[in-house]
This record gives structure tokens, sequence and C-alpha cells, in this order.
């Protein structure tokens, strides 16, 4: 199949489109957001990014971070709360089935700075999929924007930190504007998947958006000890996020 | 055992009949949560699906084990179609990325982690794999899609339908602010 980059088809596809207006990207995100018009409208449960890493202070220790709700403004950090309706999730298949063994389980009480941090896991939970039930039982360990330790060997933070994706989110939209619909109501892109420029902005001219407009998340973070997440297996885990309601 | 009960009371709840104790009034039953969003590698959902035709919101609300019938179709559809590259070089990437699950490896004892590295067999850096907060995910998937990494790594003849100028986004982490003391993510802007 002819790809579609032809120089003579972006020139004509350029001088019709307008840029993306800067508003859009008042809303622009992490590597995963607005995935969906009902996500936009659901900022609480909009997952932005998943990391898993060696924990940088102990070589026993593997660390689980989760980011959502993109797009808080800077200086908005201290105000932003987890959506209290939401359970957030790791999920964990340690057989190589992708199914998950354990999960670890977060969800939230009240709003605002004071807002409580319930956390259990990594358990094995009782239904696995995409419907969940919480898992019994369910501790009150901390409030959010404070570290706290459920456990001796485990360390939690949920709260606000600086996004800590990176991307010319900007030249994105540029080039496949069918991704930033969700926060563009009623547009529709012709041929979703026809990009509509074919280059990146050169270095210097780039911009880390995400930075530049000093825009954090909510993240939640675990710190647990390796043996905890390895079950019967033989060490390598799948590991994926998800929010449900 | 609640969910055979449940299922079972509703039945008799349909025929009019209740006579096992825990059926109606409720009490019993946890609230159920059902998936709204998902995710684990970084920007597949986001570049591979379409907002249009409900296919990124189809694969926000499936299970991973859903995703080589489902999101397979998007990665195949986006790296003929919209990248033009080779059936040879669009299966690798349909292996690779999906289903959608960060691997890593909690047995090596690397001291970083480093995207993709278990997929690679250790090419991207390590094979603990994982997801570091600096690693340049957009760049390594660029590479994949629009660049030489495939056959780089000996994975699929070249196709020639490499385009350079769509192999980095020339962001990289130096704006960032992340700690070498618990959570690592930075504080808030």
């Amino acid at each position: 199949m002819k790809p579609k980059f032809t120089l003579k088809k972006t020139l004509l596809v350029l001088s019709a489109l307008a840029i993306v207006p800067m508003f859009i990207l008042a809303k622009a995100k992490g590597s995963d957001h607005a995935d969906t018009p009902e996500i936009a409208a659901s900022p609480g449960s909009d997952l932005t990014d998943v990391y898993v890493f060696p924990s940088p202070t102990n070589a026993n220790n593997v660390v689980l971070a989760m980011n959502v709700h993109p797009l808080i403004a800077t200086g908005a950090g201290g105000s932003a709360s987890f959506d209290p309706n939401v359970l957030y999730q790791f999920k964990i298949d340690n057989t190589g089935d992708n199914v998950e063994d354990l999960v670890i389980q977060t969800t939230f009480q009240g709003t605002g700075s004071s807002q409580k941090v319930y956390i259990a896991g990594p358990t094995k939970p009782a239904i696995m999929g995409t419907k969940s039930t919480l898992l019994s039982p369910f501790t009150t360990t901390g409030i959010i924007n404070n570290t706290f330790s459920p456990t001796s060997n485990v360390k939690v933070f949920a709260g606000a930190r600086e996004d800590s994706f990176f991307f010319d989110l900007e030249q994105f939209f540029t080039i496949l504007p069918d991704r930033a619909t969700p926060l563009t109501p009623g547009v529709v892109v012709p041929d979703p998947n026809v990009p509509k420029a074919v280059t990146w902005r050169a270095p210097g001219v780039a911009k880390d958006f995400l930075s530049a407009n000093g825009l954090n998340v909510l993240s939640v973070v675990v710190e647990l000890p390796k043996s905890q997440l390895i079950g019967t297996g033989d060490g390598k885990i799948h590991v994926w996020c998800t929010t449900s309601k | 055992m609640k969910r055979i009960l449940a299922g079972f009371c509703a039945m008799t709840g349909v025929l009019g009949i209740a006579i096992l104790s825990g059926c109606g009034g409720g009490g019993d039953e946890q609230r159920v949560y059902r998936q709204v969003d998902r995710l684990a590698r970084p920007a597949v959902n986001e570049v591979f699906a379409t907002v249009a035709n409900g296919r990124h919101k189809a694969n926000d609300e499936n299970a991973p084990t859903d995703d080589n019938g489902s999101l397979a179709n998007d990665i195949q559809s986006f790296m003929t179609g919209t990248a033009g590259r080779s059936q040879a070089i669009t299966d690798v990437v349909k292996a690779v990325l999906s289903p959608d699950v960060i691997i890593a490896d909690l047995k090596d004892n690397s001291t970083t982690a480093a995207y993709l590295g278990v997929e690679t067999g250790g090419a991207t850096g390590n094979r603990f794999g994982g997801r570091a907060l600096t690693d340049d995910v957009v760049d390594v998937s660029l590479g994949v899609i629009f660049g030489g990494t495939v056959p780089a790594l000996g994975l699929a003849a070249d196709d020639g339908k490499e385009i350079p100028t769509l192999t980095s986004d020339n962001v990289d982490a130096s704006g960032k602010h992340f700690t070498a003391t618990f959570p690592y993510l930075g504080s808030p802007r």
C-alpha cells in the first residue's frame, strides 16, 4: 500500500488546515490523555503514564507509578485531589498469561487537601478482567501529598507531581489532529489516520509542552519488595493500570 | 461464592420465588466497578488507535487478553497504512506491543529500567525492562514505527520505507525535576 506521505499532499493539507489553536493545547497531556470525549470529561479517571523501575534507594525494591488527571495548572497542585468515585488499580501478571495475578488498589475518601488514601495489596483479586470488587480488608493509611508506609517495607505517595512525560504535543496534534478531537468537541477530522504534517519540529524549536507550561498530574507511587510481586513465577511481571467506576 | 449466589438470587427473583436466605436485601453485594480506562506502554493506544470510530475507547475498556484481536488491528492499519511499512516489520511491531503491558524482569539486577528491554533482549539498555522516568519512550516508539529499529535488531528485513524526519520529536527530559529519593517524580510546579 502506498504510504500517505507525499510532499504535494502535505503542502495542500497544510495550506488548508489552521494550526491547532492554543486553547486546545491548554488541555494537553502525557503519553495517553483525554483519550476519548468521555475520559476528557472525567479527568480523575484519565490515566496518563505508567512506570516500573528498580528502586534507586533499595536494590531489593521495585517502584510502580501511575499518573492520572493531566493538565493540573501550574500552582494548582496543592488543591487537586483524586476522584473519590474511582478505583485506581495496578494489575500485575506474574505467570505470563496477561491475566492479573495480583492487584494493588487505591481509593480515596473526601476531596481537597485532606483527602484520605486507602490502599491494599498486592493481593489476588476476587474477579479478574474489566470488572472489579474491592479487596478486603481495605485499610485507611494516609492523606494525599504525604508519603506513608502501610507496612514497614512499603512506601506510598498519592498526590500532585510535576507531569513526568515529555513530548512535543503541539506538533503531534498538528500531525494527527484526530488525536486532539476529545478536546475539540464538534470537530471531525477526515481521514483520521492520514498525517497532516510529515516532520517533527527541529531541536531548539520543538517544545516539551508539559514542562514549558509547568503542568502537573496526580500520581500514585508505590515502592515495595520485588519478592511481593514475583509469586511463583520466573521473575517477569506484566504490569498495567486501570481506572474503574 | 457471592457471584454464584447473586446469579441464583436473580434467577429466583425472576421466578417470583425467594427461598434462599441471602436473596434480596442486597446487603451482601459489593460494589462492582467497571473499567473506564487502561494504560501500560506509553503512546501505543494513543498513536495507533483512532479516536474516530471509537477504537481508542474500545481498547481503554477491554483487557490485555483482548489486545491481539483489537489493538493489534489498530497497529496493523497504522503501520501499513499511515506509516507505509512492510507486513514483516508490522508483524514484529504487533508481536512486541500487543498485548499492551509493561514487562519487567524482577530477577534482573540492573539498577535502572530500560523501556522495551525485555522485549528486545536488552537492546534498549538492559534486561530489567520496565520504564524509567527518563526513558525517551517517544523516540523509542518513533524509531520502531518510522525508523530502522526493527531491521537493526535483525527482526525483519529493511523495507526502505523509513521517514527520518519523523524518528525523533527532538524533546528530552531536561525540563523535568526528578529526585533521587522517594517518590522520585518531581514536586508540582
